[in-house]
């Protein structure tokens, strides 16, 4: 027998376990434990490639406007990061859209797992390039973090209460007004020399006030996921 | 990793150091169920860490009295000239010394990467190579000298 023949032989000549017994012993047996870091990392790469270009997108825009135009690179950049926060909310949208909540909830890991490992995937990547933004436009850290943050954070907090109380198309077309009307706003503070820094300590106070709200509503998006489960159990 | 593709290959590991079919079940549902419990993560170790608890549960299982004889052969494949062979290959595989035995197994019939059938052996990864080779051409021999 050649040693080729020889190794093929010896890969049929020991029998496979009995199938039933394995089946029923796997369906048995409790899922393997994931660790939260493995979780975040494994829903990360659900998240739509389109999303992440997207993401990209917008924060390369505002960099590259910030490096042609170095005076208005503040409010430009506060007047994108709202379509940044609206790609976020429209991707933990999206098992709504696509009326696959229920599928996602019978799943191993549960919807609100999966959008709160989602939410927290691309929102750590949004912020990771909002501090690469804000350190590229220049002058204070700081400051220039609170212009920046406070636009995202109140598109965060509009879009999701759209979505949350809009479901389908029409909730991510509210989102979307929403990111336009803050992305407005930028602009039109920034005719009325709102960026001065006497006025900074409104800055402050907005960006606490849409922190906490937006952390309100991210719990309250969270508990409908939950409160809709009770309702179709 | 995929779990149940291990699950054969340790499954055949117990059988072919067990020859018991039922026990062998046993220990490698057992092995699988401390692997769920606490088992380590990434696949190299997993797979080295199955192999040394199935290893292990063998050993307890053999030191302990046998409630009923062992059977004398393993169920064969159903075609009968690949029963015969299959046989006679584990009949030749049985006559190797033990290790050669684990040697085989490993990396023919559960097809294992050298390198993890190193470290559950606690070989280097060239005496696997060298072991597998001089183990396979004893078998091929011992098979030629059985052929009429």
């Amino acid at each position: 027998m050649k040693k080729r023949d020889l190794k093929r032989a010896l890969t049929e000549a020991y029998p496979a376990p009995d199938r039933a017994g394995k089946r029923t012993f796997f369906r048995q047996m409790p899922p393997a434990p994931v660790s939260h870091l493995r979780l975040l990392l494994g829903q990360a790469g659900y998240i739509r490639p389109l999303t992440w270009a997207a993401s990209a997108g917008v924060f390369a825009l505002a960099l590259a406007l910030g490096r042609a135009f170095p005076a208005d690179a503040v409010w430009a950049a506060a007047a994108l990061t709202p379509f940044a926060a609206m790609i976020a909310v429209a991707e933990s949208a999206r098992s709504a859209l696509y009326g696959m909540e229920e599928l996602e909830r019978s799943a191993r890991f549960g919807l609100r797992s999966v959008a709160l490992a989602r939410m927290g995937a691309l929102g750590l990547a949004h912020f990771f390039l909002l501090g690469l933004l804000t350190a590229a436009c220049g002058g204070s850290f700081f400051r220039t973090g609170v212009y920046i943050l406070t636009p995202y954070l109140l598109t965060d907090l509009l879009g999701l209460a759209a979505v949350r109380r809009v479901r389908g198309k029409e909730g991510l077309y509210l989102c979307a007004a929403a990111a336009v009307l803050t992305a407005g706003l930028a602009l039109v503070l920034h005719s009325v020399r709102a960026y001065a820094p006497d006025d900074f300590r409104w800055w402050l106070l907005s960006l606490a006030l849409a922190a906490a709200l937006t952390g309100r509503e991210h719990l309250k998006t969270l508990h409908s996921t939950e409160e809709m489960s009770w309702n179709w159990s | 990793m995929d779990i149940e593709q291990q699950y054969d290959k340790i499954y055949r590991y117990c059988l072919h150091r067990l020859r018991d079919g039922h026990l062998a079940e046993d220990v490698t549902q057992e092995t699988f169920a401390r692997y769920f419990a606490a088992g380590p993560r990434g696949t190299e170790h997993a797979l080295r860490w199955l192999y040394i608890v199935a290893r292990n549960l063998c050993a307890d299982q053999r030191r302990r009295p046998p409630t009923e004889p062992l059977p004398e052969e393993l169920p064969a494949p159903g075609d009968p000239d690949s029963a015969l062979t299959a046989l006679a290959l584990r009949q030749a595989v049985a006559a190797l010394p033990a290790e050669d035995q684990e040697l085989i197994l490993m990396r023919y019939v559960n097809q294992e990467p050298v390198s993890v059938i190193a470290s559950v052996l606690g070989m280097s990864r060239f005496g696997v190579y060298r072991r597998t080779r001089a183990a396979l051409e004893t078998l091929r021999r011992a098979l030629e000298e059985d052929e009429p």
